[in-house]
Formats: C-alpha cells, sequence, structure tokens
C-alpha cells in the first residue's frame, strides 16, 4: 500500500440480528416478539433477537429441547430462508456503496467500508449510514471506525453492546487516553482472531485485557504466538496489516481470492480464475465437513490504477445447502455475468462460501460419491438441462421420494418476498 | 525530472508522485448504484428497460400485490391485484399514497398530513370508506412511499 498522507480509516458495518431482522423485514407486528430462526431440517437454533438471549435460550440449542418453553413465552420461529437473507445482504451492501467506493465484504451482515481520506465528522458520517440503511432496507445496523480493521471490528462490538454510543462508535475521534481507558475495559477474546483457547494462553501471561495486549512486544507475541497475533498488536496500535483472509472465523465462511499481477479483461480470463476460486473453496469446504448455503461473488480493479475504482459484488442463495463444486461453480459464474463490465480492466476477484452447515443431516447427492469424477458432471449437467427445459423438479433423486416425507423440514419458513412475484407481501391481508 | 534549457515551453513532470486531496462527503446520489461515477457509463446501449425506468433506487424498493378484494384505492389507480412499487427513499409527504401497517395488516391510503392532523384516506367514490384518524399520542409507521401500481389487464 503507498503511503498516503492520511491514515488509513476503516469502518464495519454490521447487520443486528440478520436473520431475524430480515425475518421482521415485512412483519411490522413482530418489531418487539422474540424471534427464533432454526437450522435446516428445524434442528437447531442458528439465530434469535435480543429479547430471546435474554430468555436464557442459547445458541444452537437443539429446538425440540426448548420448543415448549420458548412457545409459552410467545416467541416466533421460522426456518431459514436463505434467499431472503442473501438478497437483503445485497441491498445493504449496494446501499452502503454510496458512501464509500471500496465496500468490502465479509459475510453476509458484515462490510468494511475505506473511509481514508475523508474530511467529515466520521460520527455523524456513521448516524448517517446506519439511518439510510434502516430507512431504505429496514435493516437495523451498527458501526465502528478505526485506523485498522482490527480496531474497526472492536469499535463494531463496543457500539452494539454499549447503549450510550447508540450504534456508532469512532476510535479515531477519541484521544489515546480515552480510547485506551476503553481498551482497558474489554477482554482480550472480544478481538478479531483471538479465540478461547488463545484469550487462556494470554490471561495466564497476564494478558487480560486489549490494553495489555495492545502494549505487548509484537516480536515476543510473534515468537509466543505467530505472526498473525503480532499483526494484530499492530494493528490494535493503529497500523493497517492484515488481510481478512488471514483472520476468517473457522467455520463461518470460505473465501478464495486472489490480486492478479496483470489485469484481467475478457469474460474468459475471469471466468477461468472465478472457477479455480470456487472449486478450491469448495475443496476447503469438503474438507471441512461442511456445507455451503450461499454463494458470494466479488471482481474489482485496482485502487491505484488510473481508472476509477470499480467493485462490485453479489450473493446467491443456493437452492439447498451443497458441496458440490459443479453446483457451486454454476452459481459463482451466474454472478460473475451479472456484475461484469467489458471495459474494466480487474485486478481482483474471489469467491466466498458463506452460511456454512455441518454435512451430518444433510442430504447426499447420489451423485456426489464421484463428484471428482468427470462423469457425475455430466450427469449433473445432463440433469438440469432437462429440469430447465421442463421444470424445476422434473427430475429429482429418488431419495426425495414422491410423498415429500424425505424432503428437508422447512415447516415455518416465511414467503419468498424478494424473489418470488406470487409471494409478495399483501396489502389486506393479516400477517398472521 | 528533466526540462530543455532551451524551450520556452515547461516540460511535463514524468511520473508525478500521487497528489492525494482529501473527500468532503459522498454524493448520495438515488439511482446510482454505486454512488459515484462509474466508469462504464459512457458505453451503455440505449435500450428500453422497465428495470432501470420503474426502479430508480434498487436496495430501497420494494414490492407488494394488492389483495384481490382490496378496492380502497381504485379511484387513484390501484386496483384489485395490482403490484405496488414501493420506495423508502422517497419523503414521505401530504398527500403521498403510502403503505402503512395498521391493525395487523398492510393498506394503501393516501396519506393527509396538515396542521397536526393525520389521517389515512381511502379513494372509492363508491363505497366510500371511512377515513383512518390518528389522534394526538397515536403512532402511525408508514412503510414507504408507492410510487408506482402495475395493474395487469
Amino acid at each position: 500500500m503507498p503511503s498516503t498522507p492520511f491514515k488509513p480509516v476503516f469502518a464495519l458495518a454490521d447487520v443486528n440480528s440478520m436473520y431475524c431482522s430480515c425475518e421482521r423485514a415485512y412483519r411490522p407486528d413482530l418489531r418487539n416478539t422474540p424471534i427464533a430462526v432454526l437450522s435446516n431440517n428445524d434442528g437447531c437454533v442458528i439465530a434469535q433477537t435480543n429479547e430471546l438471549k435474554a430468555l436464557g435460550i442459547s445458541m444452537a440449542q437443539p429446538w425440540f429441547e426448548v420448543e415448549e418453553e420458548a412457545r409459552k413465552l410467545g416467541v416466533v420461529v421460522f426456518s431459514s430462508n436463505y434467499e431472503l437473507y442473501a438478497e437483503f445482504s445485497n441491498r445493504f451492501v449496494e446501499t452502503l456503496r454510496h458512501f464509500a467506493p471500496r465496500v468490502e465484504v465479509y459475510s453476509i451482515d458484515e462490510c468494511f467500508l475505506d473511509l481514508t481520506g475523508m474530511k467529515r465528522d466520521l460520527n455523524a458520517l456513521g448516524h448517517e449510514i446506519k439511518d439510510t440503511v434502516l430507512q431504505w432496507t429496514t435493516l437495523p445496523i451498527c458501526v465502528g471506525m478505526g485506523h485498522s480493521k482490527t480496531l474497526a471490528k472492536l469499535a463494531n462490538k463496543v457500539a452494539k453492546k454499549q447503549t450510550q454510543f447508540n450504534g456508532v462508535c469512532d476510535f479515531t475521534s477519541m484521544s489515546q487516553s480515552e480510547l485506551d481507558a476503553l481498551l482497558e475495559t474489554l477482554d482480550v477474546e472480544k478481538v478479531w482472531g483471538v479465540g478461547r483457547q488463545l484469550t487462556a494462553k494470554l490471561n495466564k501471561l497476564g494478558v487480560n485485557n486489549v490494553l495489555r495486549l495492545k502494549r505487548a512486544d509484537p516480536k515476543r507475541i510473534r515468537d509466543e504466538f505467530g505472526v498473525v497475533l503480532e499483526r494484530t498488536v499492530m494493528e490494535l496500535n493503529g497500523e493497517s496489516w492484515l488481510e481478512f483472509t488471514e483472520v476468517a472465523p473457522p467455520g463461518k465462511q470460505i473465501m478464495s481470492s486472489r490480486s492478479f499481477g496483470q489485469r484481467l479483461n475478457t469474460i474468459n480470463e475471469l471466468e477461468e480464475a472465478i472457477v479455480f476460486h470456487a472449486s478450491n473453496a469448495t475443496a476447503r469446504l469438503r474438507k471441512q465437513g461442511q456445507f455451503a448455503s450461499a454463494v458470494h461473488c466479488f471482481i474489482q480493479n485496482s485502487p491505484f490504477d488510473q481508472a476509477p475504482f470499480y467493485g462490485m459484488s453479489l450473493t446467491v442463495a443456493m437452492p439447498s445447502p451443497t458441496d458440490c463444486t459443479f453446483k457451486i461453480n454454476k452459481a459463482a459464474l451466474y454472478l460473475l455475468r451479472q456484475m461484469y463490465k467489458p471495459e474494466i480492466y480487474y485486478q481482483k476477484v474471489g469467491v466466498m462460501l458463506m452460511e456454512l452447515v455441518p454435512a451430518e443431516g444433510q442430504q447426499i447427492d447420489l451423485f456426489g460419491f464421484s463428484a471428482k469424477n468427470d462423469k457425475s458432471d455430466r450427469l449433473m449437467k445432463t440433469l438440469d438441462r432437462i429440469n430447465d427445459k421442463h421444470g424445476r423438479g422434473m427430475l429429482r433423486l429418488a431419495a426425495e421420494g414422491n410423498n415429500k416425507s424425505w424432503a428437508m423440514r422447512r415447516s415455518f419458513k416465511s414467503p419468498n418476498y424478494t424473489g418470488n412475484w406470487k409471494e409478495l407481501p399483501v396489502i389486506g391481508q393479516p400477517f398472521a | 525530472m528533466s526540462r530543455s534549457n532551451t524551450s520556452p515551453f515547461i516540460g511535463a513532470i514524468l511520473n508525478p508522485d500521487p497528489l492525494y486531496l482529501p473527500v468532503y462527503s459522498w454524493k448520495i446520489a438515488a439511482g446510482a448504484t454505486t454512488g459515484f461515477a462509474s466508469p462504464s457509463q459512457d458505453y451503455e446501449l440505449d435500450r428500453l428497460d422497465l428495470n432501470k425506468h420503474y426502479v430508480t433506487n434498487p436496495p430501497a424498493t420494494h414490492y407488494f400485490n394488492v389483495g384481490k378484494q382490496y378496492d380502497s384505492m381504485i379511484d387513484a389507480g390501484i386496483f384489485p391485484g395490482a403490484m405496488l412499487i414501493i420506495d423508502r427513499s422517497i419523503a414521505i409527504k401530504h398527500n403521498s399514497v403510502v403503505v402503512a401497517a395498521v391493525d395487523g395488516e398492510f393498506i394503501v391510503k393516501r396519506l393527509y398530513k396538515r396542521a397536526g392532523v393525520i389521517k389515512l384516506l381511502s379513494e372509492n367514490k363508491e363505497k366510500n370508506y371511512p377515513p383512518i384518524v390518528f389522534n394526538e399520542g397515536q403512532e402511525l409507521v408508514v412503510f414507504g412511499v408507492v410510487t408506482n401500481a402495475i395493474n395487469p389487464i
């Protein structure tokens, strides 16, 4: 990164209880109702609102265990509706693009914005971003700002948990002593990239709050814990060092991306790159024993080229969670075609697999066992071609059965409000 | 840096350092999906595109179906079975046609907002539905302003 007279400023914007907020978008009657969202097959609680957290129901708790108690407390439950969440995620990102040219999608509900060089009151800007996202998309968000991504992420956590900030916390406008006093009150576990195990080790060494971690000797940290934590320490001191591929939370999403030495311009070159990254990410997905529910793709030119910066990204929900290379490639290529512009010289592309779910309990494709085998690719292509021509579901796996008793249980799924003209919210029809 | 001693012209400096200028704000342009000039804008074909015509701010645009029995606004051009395009980034004013949530359902009405009086009015000469009045202390939450109603024939 070339040195500029401006110290880098990053913002992290994230949606509060994303899945639940999406379910509330067209259900104003549920604004103050506790909501739970269930995983595939209605197995576990994977999302819950603040009211629910207050009731003591933990995340990833099997639904059948808590169902009776929850019903008594007036919880409204939904099955995961990834089409809805992906669409709202795209709207969230598109709104953010009005505030900064460089928006990097980190997950389905979190984005970094590059606010370097803005000569504006950042706190006021943060509120404008928060209010605009709420007004345009109905989603409530929090915004944190700092001189590094690690600080921005920490500021975001503070904005969310400490109500006096009203959802926006700007570390860059605090004095050193003010910021340090705040950091002293925070657990090291709150820092991006510091997990439970690392926290325990750090606490043992007497590093039991973020201020102490900030003041730790980077060389010692590197010797004891490795280069990533060393960079985290430098980031806590306001230097920007980390790429988020280095700190991606394990099991939450898988990112495969690369910057090119030279620029790519033709659709063929980009398709090749996308296929590489989609396949790479899918291979890692399988190794982790997971399926992906959504695919995200981004393309951009270089922010340091002469031409104005062009960066686009889109997310699509998979019809059902999958680990099939062919299906994921198809989704990623589809997204590429929505975003590709022929006059841009691209420098970086990436594919991210999101909303990962464990492989057990998912329907295994009969053809999936030989997924690496190119015979299955041809079978898949034929299957898809016939379904495209005669309508989805013309050919189904025998395991799906005819009476749908084997079909994935999603008894509480809300309508496809944003993806099906027949399922739009209706005027003149009671909500429940 | 190289300059010619004999020429009356001042030579250009080769490869100057980039000049970084502060940014005061980004313009929020309703309708621009990126909020700032896209390098590709010069290259777009001149074609009629319903999407671009009806949707000026995609992330703020929401769609509703009007129930088959709902005839409260036929004099405003909204017929039962219509599809409504709502833009949440448009300012809500007196006389706007709005979607709001009232008594457990979404409704679409004309907003009356004058001199501290807030009412939602129906437009159907024949049926003459009564207005919904919001008294002091009552809150009306508007979902958004209707920009277009698409009535299938």
